[in-house]
């Protein structure tokens, strides 16, 4: 089959490689249909997060029909199902996934010593994210091994669409978690960094959720102009200062509820020092992680605030004005998305026409295009901001 | 052998039977190996400044020389990461410096200055090439024309009901229950609501009012626009031929192109007016 492959550094390649077997009883192949390319699949393009190896293959946003299963799937799957494939990798039985935490399964990662030596616990495995959270070869590709097939998956209800369905694999329950994190209030003021497709599932989000102002923050006209379709008002950083405006728009009292869907990588703005030196630290091997966003959002916070973070952070970060967060007592959650927890409902709410995850869709390409659009997607250019791979 | 990251793979996990092309670019490439270049001559300098400052006649400026080596790793670095255009124009800055030392070891007081001479005339060289893959660099990675108009993917089918349906009704007093909120506040209005269920047609999709044929096989990009923006769309350098889906029926002005009779993708010429590529 065919796969996008990790080589290094900026080189991932659409190689053939064998067809993934059944593994273990409770696992399930499926024939990918529709895939796309996260923003999180370029820190990886990057190599920002550790443990990657070449030969590893791409994707955790994946969906197709089943096309062989385990013989301990029993009867919640058969060949034939339409299933979406959540990112994160589920047993259903450990006391985790019992409460809920489906991100943090005690069971999925099938490498947990790597992953309990840098995050002290094993988290949940991961498709196609690195070798802490399990080495999962990814779902961009003709195929996919879905371990614990029978909790993890989301089955697709006839009638609905790839493109309408794809995102509860990850960013459409990331944007809602972020949301739900907040605690929204009907008088509340939500802010979100970063306009990118998670950022966009964020800010349609907080506004299903009932926020009476959702402020949408980015650099680039194309995303703000996609957020200001769903009612957000924009800022430009490029433009103005997020400062002042967040501060004007909120009559100096500053947003109730802080989403960061920028993470790891803010952008490089050479009037903004700190995120200069954070590329150098970056550079240097000093810190992991470009924590801009975090240090503007817990100055400009409403005291008694929450600050909810959907952008993955890689590591470590360094000048993080924790004495201000603590003063301004203000509330931080964060995580990888339990996927599981929130797709019943939101298929539901696709499938009513409360909302309609492909308006986020730029791009789509066969496979074999894919190297080339995660320049594109990194570059930003042809106002790329999610792109759909057909295998 | 050939692809030793298949002794990493678990049993039963897809094993690379052969590798596709490399995606990256030509500049890219050339950034790459200048970068690996400054490291190099940057070691050198610092370990070894006297072999350099003998040979070109500048005895007595080690110390300016290790300034230089420190200089040109750090340019090598940021080359080699992915600020390539950053880095690049640091080596153009640093190739700038070292000609000015070597133009003024080229005076008559100089027994090396042939040598300085022979060194001068290498970082002039080096110094356009420097200058021609910056350039390219910026070609290949740069954000180019005008933006999309996505104002009418609000991703919402139906309107929004309750308390997001007032706010998306029109702008509210500024703040969080603000005493005095100042101005400005003005929320945005929602710019539509968007009632069609797919932005993207499938691959073979025609869009409409389009034209002839492809190439056909594989891939192609299609890029999917809003229906009251014409859809425009190229496919990306070296990639397949372009198609577009526009909501609602994507149209492009000028030439188009469908899915030949394999059912290729379909390609579209994006009108100049709405390109950003």
């Amino acid at each position: 089959m065919r796969a996008l492959v990790w080589h290094g550094k900026e080189d991932i390649r659409c190689d053939t490689v064998s067809d993934p077997e059944i593994q273990e009883p409770r696992d399930a192949i499926i024939k990918v249909t529709s895939c796309a390319i996260c923003g999180s699949d370029l820190h990886l393009f990057h190599n920002l997060v550790p443990a990657m190896l070449p030969g590893d293959i791409m994707g955790h946003e994946a969906m197709g029909e089943v096309v062989e299963v385990g013989s301990g799937v029993g009867d919640s799957l058969k060949v034939g199902d339409r299933i979406v494939v959540p990112f994160t990798i589920t047993c259903g039985e450990c006391e985790q996934c019992r409460r809920g935490n489906f991100s943090v399964c005690e069971r999925s990662n099938r490498r947990k010593d790597p992953a309990e030596k840098v995050f002290g616990h094993t988290t949940a495995g991961l498709f196609g994210y690195t070798h802490l959270t399990g080495g999962y070869p990814g779902g961009q590709a003709e195929y996919l091994r879905v371990p614990f097939a029978d909790s993890t998956h989301v089955k697709v209800p006839d009638g609905l669409p790839d493109e309408q369905v794809l995102f509860l694999s990850d960013i459409l329950p990331t944007g809602w978690q972020a949301a739900v994190q907040c605690d929204i209030e009907p008088d509340d003021t939500v802010a979100v960094w970063g306009c990118g497709p998670v950022g966009q599932m964020a800010i349609r989000s907080a506004i299903l959720l009932g926020a009476r102002q959702v402020i949408a923050i980015d650099y680039l006209p194309e995303r703000l102009g996609m957020a200001e379709a769903a009612g957000a008002i924009a800022i430009n950083r490029g433009e103005e200062s997020v400062i002042e405006r967040l501060n004007e728009l909120t009559g100096g009292k500053g947003p109730d509820k802080c989403i960061d869907a920028v993470g790891t990588e803010s952008h490089v703005d050479l009037s903004l020092p700190d995120t200069i030196m954070d590329r150098g630290m970056q550079l240097l091997m000093m810190e992991n992680d470009r924590p801009h966003v975090l240090r503007e959002i817990i100055y400009v916070c409403r005291p008694a605030g929450i600050v909810s973070i959907p952008g993955v952070y890689a590591g470590l970060v360094d000048k993080i004005p924790l004495g201000a967060a603590m003063n301004k007592g203000l509330t931080f959650r964060m995580g990888q998305t339990h996927v599981r927890r929130w797709t019943d409902d939101l298929m539901r709410r696709i499938a009513e026409g409360e909302i309609d995850p492909s308006f986020v869709i730029t791009h789509t390409v066969g496979l074999e295009d894919g190297p080339e659009m995660y320049r594109v997607f990194r570059d930003k250019q042809d106002s790329c901001i999610k792109v759909v791979l057909k295998p | 052998m050939k692809y030793l990251s298949n002794l990493t793979r678990p049993e039963g996990d897809p094993k690379i039977l052969a590798t596709g092309p490399s995606a990256v670019p030509g500049p890219d490439r050339l950034a790459k190996g200048l970068g690996w270049f400054s490291i190099g001559l940057g070691v050198t300098q610092l370990l070894a400044p006297q072999l350099l400052t003998r040979t070109l006649g500048l005895r007595g400026r080690e110390g300016l020389m290790r300034v230089f080596g420190a200089r040109e790793i750090a340019s090598g670095m940021l080359t080699l990461s992915t600020e390539k255009q950053a880095g690049m124009t640091s080596r153009v800055v640093g190739d700038l410096l070292d000609l000015a030392v070597l133009g003024a070891a080229l005076g008559s007081h100089n027994r090396k200055r042939d040598n300085a001479g022979v060194a001068l005339a290498m970082t002039a060289g080096l110094t356009l090439i420097d200058i021609a893959v910056r350039k390219a660099l910026a070609d290949t990675h740069g954000r180019r024309g005008r933006p999309r108009d996505y104002a009418d993917r609000s991703g919402f089918p139906s309107k929004p009901h309750g308390s997001q349906q007032s706010r998306l009704d029109g702008p509210k007093p500024e703040g969080n229950k603000p005493e005095g909120g100042s101005g400005g506040g003005k929320p945005h209005e929602p710019k539509a609501h968007d009632s069609r269920p797919h932005d993207v047609k499938p691959d073979n999709a025609k869009p409409e009012g389009s034209g002839s044929t492809g190439s056909g096989g594989s891939g192609g990009v299609k890029t999917s626009q809003g229906s009251n923006s014409p859809s425009s769309a190229n496919s990306t350098p070296g990639s397949g031929p372009a198609s577009v889906s526009g909501q609602g029926g994507a149209k492009a002005g000028g030439a188009a192109q469908e899915a030949g009779p394999s059912g290729g993708p379909i390609s579209l010429q994006e009108p100049p007016a709405a390109t950003s590529r």
